[in-house]
């Protein structure tokens, strides 16, 4: 109804007042959101662990229990330390994990179930030696949380103090970067019980003096204010006496929105070192810290000779620049590690830089959370949610303000109703899509600058599932999996597509009685199979048909085929190239599927077809009877009438089940990765090998960004996380440009029609 | 929804229902007895040869008759032509060919060996690989060809020679979905028992308890809160777009397009980034909570989930949202322009006409594009993929995400733990996914049938 | 001419209206009297279909169509009145019957609630209703049914008492007995007969005897412009055209009326 037309729109004064208002305030909001969410430093401030005896003087022969108790303001994954203390005085009889840690604790590297309170041969050495070394993981959130629970007894003896003592305390964040950790130790008198000899000293003692010392890091400013525009430079200067450094782990957290990061350079103690930001380059880590406002763990490896006589001294040139004014605090988060990668205690003291004049702090207000590393960090959600709703509001004010006036004046303003509230609606799909668009895109692109987009275009692929990978030699050649893509589509609209013609013809125009009764209801069905069933089925069409046609039954000996009888040459059999071995390859019966874009192709064709049936058959039944009913009467038979009168004007119809049916088998090929893999690593050979192993870009990514949502995850899994976001970027700019095409090829069609 | 094509009457004036009957009746009455006899026979040597070829897509040693069966087809053939050529002294130019093509099949399958190999193809080829489709395809082109024959090339002949063509395709995709559905029946039956269908499954230990209650009721939370979530503004963009036409329109159009377009994929990511950006590891904001869902454990501590239902119906509502705006829109344009102006002459404004005229007699196909909507959400695994877990944990709407097919996706893919346990349940688990969503297809079509007939009435068809 | 003391109800000031570059009415003058039935006749083409959808601004739903000139209903300016509220007051009956597939009671009160009018007294309102349009014995036992059950004639008449049903000023009919039946008609017509004095109506016809059964006044139109208005009985005894004349005797025109589009109607 176009009552567009008809009915007017005279919003009163008032009304547009309060529209504008509403917009302003909207506006308002957005903008302050906006400068809030930025990656704001974190407080990731100290965490502290500590050793709480249960009492603090006790009689020998009775027993305590000492909680060691860690505190972070962030969530943490893994807390480990040694506890070391005096068995002539104190023994251990038992422990528990803390119920966070759950059954991710381990003792002298044993594992241990944290459900009972024995625990064998790890109290037995621990007694032995005098040290407890644990390690515990798990997923802690922020705030308190009890490791480990021992029970002691202490010794009748001459009594003393027994001190519990932490030594090389370490507590990690979800990202896997150590947290500034200060630890605190406990001790218990042990009252003495007369008439009892010390017990003599165990012969393990560990000199717990051996153990490592701690370390404490700073971040020392040139200079604590610079002005906009400016740059200076920041220290990271190292305090230890610990001689057996193999790595320093360095981060850091500023307000980006006020500095940036420009430079990064070994520092004069370590010279010659070379440096890594996480698991990429440094300047990929500069280019994340400079949106994040987070330089991920910078990683120096201390070149030996460096330590003899402990360190003391600068490891660290960080060069920053000031772009906006306002004071930022500079968060350092360090770590140490002894060359064998046993961890020491590092406590590392933050700074800051006032930019400018140091005008607004940022506002602690608007930033609630701490940051989470990789990905940007927080803001208030309510804020947010606040903002969006006004803008829709202002939105929809502002399409009614624009709206022209007409004819007509209305008394009744509330008519507009069913616009408006349709609009609103309309517009939901609009914002999901663009803030869809907005997502991948900004996770997409840390991949074009890491690992490149030549590199991309390679035709190499090797991460992990290709059995060679290693962190170092990932390569990132996307060629094989696109390939993958073109194949296995091209097969599966192949073998759709007269499938699909055939039953909706059969559906509409040609019944041809019970079997047209039969076929309509039966696509309707056949729709609802969910494409899961699809690749579980898989495994019985390699058995029916693959195994038999195309390999030898499970051994090519056990049949006894001699070469010969199919035109080989003994000498030459098996062909060279070809990696044939007989009986397992290209089926193994063990296998869980096969690997062929054929079958993968195949099983997305069954898939599509009750998807594509349904559109061409509409399209085919919306063609007007008249068409029908005149051709027929003009005396031809229902071919002539099918080909000439109603499949032209059907034609739309049909460009979109192709379309729509091509781009559904792009995506739901995931579902096939069962059968085609779920890497692909190289371009077959030859190219139209149909029964090769060649998965797709979607199965890829998909593999690629899995790991994103993990502990632990984060910018360690870059650049592959963001490959696998790139892939979907590409995808979406594929989906687009057909879509547009097929909106293009549409109109033209109905216009050559005439209609 | 009517079928007029099937009994209408056709060009010659005669009524024909059902037209595979009546055949006998309609052979051309210029044929002599024993020319119906030899231009039928290739019609039967057409069958064997189907016979045949599909025999040997199943057994390879069917395909010894290969051979032979293609001959016997030439031979037909032969005759057929030369029974023609009796009668209008001049070679009949679409049975030649066919002959022509016969033999050269025949001398193909008679060259190539049992096994071949060669051209790089990384593997060996069975004989049956080549003799299948040959046999296939040309007993399809000899039968509609005798067909057409047999018919005296009547244009009604014509169009039963289609026939065959028609029937090809889709009695092999009718063959595959079998096999397909047939196997997960056969394979999953076994392990089926009401335990199994009403338990919970949990870790215990290092081990797992079987069940798959969680999931099912996962199933149906899952499309019940997405069905929910994307019904305004599905319908809402519909409405618009139906109603208002113009740039906005065109723009809304666009988006929903593109929203059904992108693969899953790229929604799965893009909610997969979401959850990232949004939530931290500490359950202990809203946010987080409401994104990733969450549990507590035994000792009451809240930990979180991978992806929460609410937020995996938000998910899947936008990729199911444009099915139901497509659907609404072509409901509203149905609408009859008589119709339309009455309401219009009768005073009702905009809303009430929607309300009380256009929407309810849209309401079949808004019915039609829930329950497209409900099969589509039903299938997306890929959002899954990302946000999934086993769902141990109780099924909610903050609880983390889980359903029947992401479960068995799990058993292939999935822990150590759960696997052992689970690997013989996986076909099990499909056929009662296979069950349930039959079962909902079959409500859907009745359900849509009687809101066609309550809400339209006789007037107009459609 | 001895002019006639009625009031006019609804008056055309030179009428244009164009369908994008095509001219529908060049300029037309018509008056419609209260309480009588005015009919407007002429061949296909000539606007008269035009003419009627444009006194409810049906019109408007066409966005190719340019309205220029005035039409005024009781005085107020229809073109920039509120077109929902001027087809409150001016009702219309269509060719082809087009009742919503709800009960014949609902149909009829569809306008009633549309309108929200008065909440109370519906079953009075629709049994008044369906009297006037002379189909309340027909249908009386079946009120709770779905008005497609009737045939084409029932479902017009079950039209017009909807139309009525919200008393509106004037009911305009576009040709309504043109998918009927004589015998349907002939009921159609009395119903108008009835309404008669108590609404105005308008009606477009093509069948001339029925105009002359029917109508009070007679409206001549050719080629988008009046020919000539007036009684009935004076059109068809001593019209002023020939082509009046040609017209209402065997319906062809063969001689093309004189233009006088500016000229409004000897009073």
């Amino acid at each position: 109804m176009d009552l567009n037309k008809s009915v007017g729109w005279l919003p009163h004064r008032r009304i547009r007042l309060a529209s504008a208002a509403r917009g302003l305030l909207a506006v308002a909001f957005a903008v302050t959101t906006l400068l809030g969410v930025n990656g704001t430093a974190s407080a990731a401030s100290g965490a502290t662990m500590k050793v709480s005896p249960s009492v603090s003087s006790i009689a020998g022969g009775t027993t305590f229990t000492v909680d060691i108790v860690e505190s972070a303001s962030v969530g943490t994954i893994g807390a480990n330390a040694t506890l070391t203390f005096d068995p002539t005085l104190v023994q251990v009889t038992g422990m528990k994990a803390g119920p966070a840690y759950g059954k991710g604790l381990s003792f002298f590297g044993i594992s241990f179930d944290g459900s009972t309170e024995k625990a064998g041969a790890a109290a037995t050495k621990a007694n032995q030696t005098g040290t407890v070394v644990f390690e515990a993981s798990g997923i802690i959130p922020a705030g308190d949380a009890t490791v480990v629970t021992m029970t002691m007894e202490a010794v009748k003896g001459p009594g003393g103090k027994a001190s519990l003592s932490l030594r090389a305390p370490s507590l990690l964040d979800q990202d896997g970067n150590a947290l500034p950790i200060t630890g605190t130790n406990g001790a218990v008198t042990v009252a003495p019980t007369p008439g009892v000899t010390a017990p003599p000293k165990p012969s393990g003692l560990v000199d717990a003096s051996a153990l490592p010392d701690s370390a404490v890091m700073t971040l020392i400013p040139e200079r604590p204010q610079v002005a906009v525009g400016e740059s200076v430079t920041v220290e990271v200067k190292i305090a230890t006496t610990s001689t057996q450094i193999g790595l320093i782990k360095a981060s850091l957290a500023f307000d980006s929105s006020l500095l940036q990061v420009q430079k990064v350079e070994a520092g004069p103690l370590v010279k010659g070192a070379t440096l890594q930001s996480g698991l990429t380059t440094i300047a990929a880590g500069i280019d994340l810290a400079n949106s994040s406002g987070k330089l991920n763990e910078v990683r120096i490896t201390v070149p030996s000779g460096a330590d003899s006589q402990g360190m003391d001294g600068t490891v660290l040139i960080i060069t920053l620049k000031g772009v906006a004014n306002g004071t930022s605090t500079l968060d350092l988060g360090a770590g140490l590690e002894t060359p064998d990668a046993g961890s020491i205690p590092v406590v590392a003291q933050p700074s800051q830089l006032v930019v400018g004049s140091g005008g607004t702090q940022p506002d602690a207000g608007t930033t609630g959370t701490d940051s989470n590393g990789g990905g940007g960090g927080g803001a208030d959600p309510l804020f947010v949610a606040l903002a969006a709703i006004l803008t829709l509001l202002a939105l929809g004010d502002l399409i009614i303000l624009v709206l022209p006036r007409r004819a007509g004046r209305q008394r009744l303003s509330l008519r507009r109703w069913p616009f408006v509230v349709s609009l609103a609606l309309g517009l939901i799909p609009v914002l999901m899509f663009a803030g869809i668009v907005v997502i991948v895109v900004i996770n997409a692109l840390p991949a074009v600058g890491d690992p490149g987009l030549g590199s991309l275009l390679g035709d190499k692929f090797i991460y992990q599932f290709s059995g060679q990978g290693t962190q170092g030699n990932w390569t990132w050649g996307l060629l094989p999996a696109l390939w993958g893509t073109v194949e296995i589509t091209l097969v599966a609209v192949l073998v759709a597509l007269p499938v699909s013609l055939a039953m909706a013809v059969v559906s509409t125009e040609f019944p041809m009685g019970p079997v047209g009764r039969v076929v309509r209801p039966l696509v309707s069905m056949l729709s609802g199979i969910p494409p899961i069933v699809y690749a579980v089925s898989l495994l019985v069409f390699v058995h029916l048909f693959m195994i038999p046609k195309f390999a030898a039954n499970s051994s090519f000996n056990a049949l006894k085929l001699d070469p010969t009888t199919i035109g080989a040459n003994a000498a030459t059999w098996p062909p060279s190239g070809v990696p044939f071995d007989p009986g397992s390859y290209p089926w193994g019966t063990t296998m869980v599927g096969g690997n062929s874009v054929l079958l993968g192709g195949i099983l997305v064709a069954l898939l599509l077809v009750p998807f594509m049936t349904p559109m061409i058959a509409d399209a085919i039944r919306n063609v007007p009877t008249s068409a029908r009913e005149a051709s027929l009467a003009l005396g031809a038979n229902r071919a002539y009438t099918l080909r000439r009168a109603i499949l032209p004007m059907a034609v739309p119809g049909m460009i979109t089940a192709v379309v729509l049916g091509t781009l559904k088998a792009i995506g739901d090929i995931v579902i096939v990765s069962l059968a085609v893999g779920w890497e692909a690593n190289s371009i077959p050979n030859p190219v139209f090998d149909v029964l090769e192993k060649t998965p797709s870009l979607a199965a890829q990514g998909a593999n690629m960004i899995t790991p994103f949502n993990t502990p632990g995850g984060g910018p360690s899994v870059q650049p592959a996380a963001s490959i696998g976001f790139l892939t979907a970027l590409l995808f979406l700019l594929a989906a687009a440009a057909m879509v547009l095409l097929m909106n293009y090829l549409k109109a033209r069609w109905r216009r050559r029609l005439g209609a | 929804m009517t079928d007029s094509v099937g009994s209408m009457t056709d060009a010659v004036g005669r009524t024909s229902d059902a037209d595979g009957h009546g055949l006998m009746s309609r052979i051309a009455d210029n044929l002599a007895g024993r020319e119906r006899v030899t231009l039928g026979l290739p019609l039967a040597a057409a069958a064997i040869c189907a016979a045949v070829g599909l025999g040997a897509l199943f057994f390879n040693g069917v395909d010894a008759a290969s051979l032979p069966a293609m001959g016997l087809l030439g031979a037909c053939q032969l005759t057929a032509v030369a029974t023609t050529y009796r009668r209008t002294a001049s070679l009949d130019r679409r049975a030649t060919l066919l002959l022509v093509l016969c033999i050269a099949a025949t001398l193909v399958l008679f060259v190539a060996p049992e096994w071949m190999y060669g051209w790089n193809i990384n593997g060996i080829i069975h004989h049956s690989v080549l003799s299948v489709p040959l046999l296939l395809l040309m007993s399809t082109a000899t039968a509609a060809h005798s067909v057409r024959a047999l018919m005296g090339a009547s244009p009604s002949g014509r169009d039963l020679s289609l026939y065959p063509w028609l029937i090809l395709p889709i009695a092999l995709a009718l063959i595959a979905y079998g096999i397909l559905v047939g196997d997960i029946v056969a394979s999953g039956i076994g392990g089926l028992n009401l335990n199994l269908l009403t338990t919970v499954g949990a870790s215990a230990g290092n081990g797992y308890v079987p069940g798959f209650l969680n999931n099912i009721l996962g199933t149906f939370l899952l499309m019940f809160m997405t069905l929910v979530i994307a019904f305004l503004p599905g319908v809402g963009a519909g409405v618009f777009m139906a109603e208002y036409p113009g740039r906005l329109a065109g723009l809304i159009d666009f988006c929903t397009q593109m929203l059904r377009a992108v693969s899953m994929f790229v929604i799965g990511a893009a909610a997969f980034g979401l959850v990232h950006l949004l939530s931290s590891w500490k359950a202990d904001d809203l946010l987080s909570q409401l994104v990733r869902g969450s549990y507590s454990d035994s000792s009451g501590q809240t930990l979180p989930e991978h992806g929460s239902f609410l937020f995996a119906a938000v998910i899947l509502g936008l990729l199911v949202m444009p099915v139901i705006a497509k659907l609404t829109e072509e409901g509203l344009r149905s609408v009859p322009r008589e119709i339309r102006e009455g309401s219009i002459a009768l005073g009702a404004t905009e809303g009430h006409g929607l309300r009380r005229i256009l929407l309810p007699w849209a309401a079949p196909n808004i019915l039609t594009g829930l329950v497209l909507a409900a099969a589509e959400a039903n299938g997306s695994l890929a959002v899954l993929v990302f946000l999934g877990v086993i769902g141990e944990h109780g099924v909610g709407p903050l609880s983390g995400v889980t359903t029947l097919d992401y479960s068995i996706f799990e058993i292939s893919w999935g822990p150590m733990q759960y696997t052992r346990v689970m690997e013989q349940y996986r076909l099990t688990a499909a056929l009662v996914l296979l069950l349930l969503t039959m079962g909902l297809t079959v409500l859907a079509m009745l359900l849509q049938r009687r809101f066609a007939t309550r809400y339209r009435g006789s007037l107009t068809s459609n | 001419m001895e002019t006639i003391e009625v009031a006019n109800v609804m008056e055309t000031e030179g009428l244009r209206i164009s369908y994008g570059k095509r001219e529908v009415l060049k300029g037309v003058w018509v008056p419609i009297a209260k309480g009588k039935v005015t009919a407007i006749v002429g061949p296909s083409g000539c606007g008269k279909t035009t003419l009627l959808r444009s006194l409810n601004r049906l019109t408007d739903l066409n966005s190719n169509c340019k309205v220029q000139g005035r039409i005024t209903l009781d005085g107020d300016n229809c073109v920039s009145m509120d077109p929902v509220l001027l087809r409150r007051r001016v009702g219309m009956v269509f060719q082809k019957p087009n009742p919503f597939p709800m009960s014949i009671r609902d149909n009829v009160l569809y306008g009633v609630q549309a309108q929200g009018m008065s909440k109370e007294g519906h079953d009075d309102i629709v049994e008044s209703s369906l009297r006037k349009a002379v189909i309340w014995d027909e249908v009386k036992d079946r009120l709770g049914h779905s008005a497609l059950e009737l045939s084409g004639g029932q479902q017009q008449r079950v039209c017009i008492a909807r139309t009525l049903a919200v008393n509106p000023e004037v009911v305009l009919m576009d040709e309504p007995a043109g998918s009927l039946d004589p015998r349907s008609t002939l009921l159609l017509e009395e119903s108008i007969m009835e309404m008669r004095g108590q609404y105005t109506v308008v009606i477009v016809t093509h069948d001339v005897p029925e105009a002359r059964r029917i109508s009070d006044f007679i409206a001549f139109m050719y080629e988008g412009r009046l020919v000539e208005f007036g009684e009935t009985e004076q059109l068809f005894s001593a019209p002023r055209e020939e082509a009046t004349r040609d017209y209402l005797a065997g319906g062809l025109v063969t001689v093309a009326p004189v233009a006088r589009e500016d000229e409004a109607p000897a009073a």
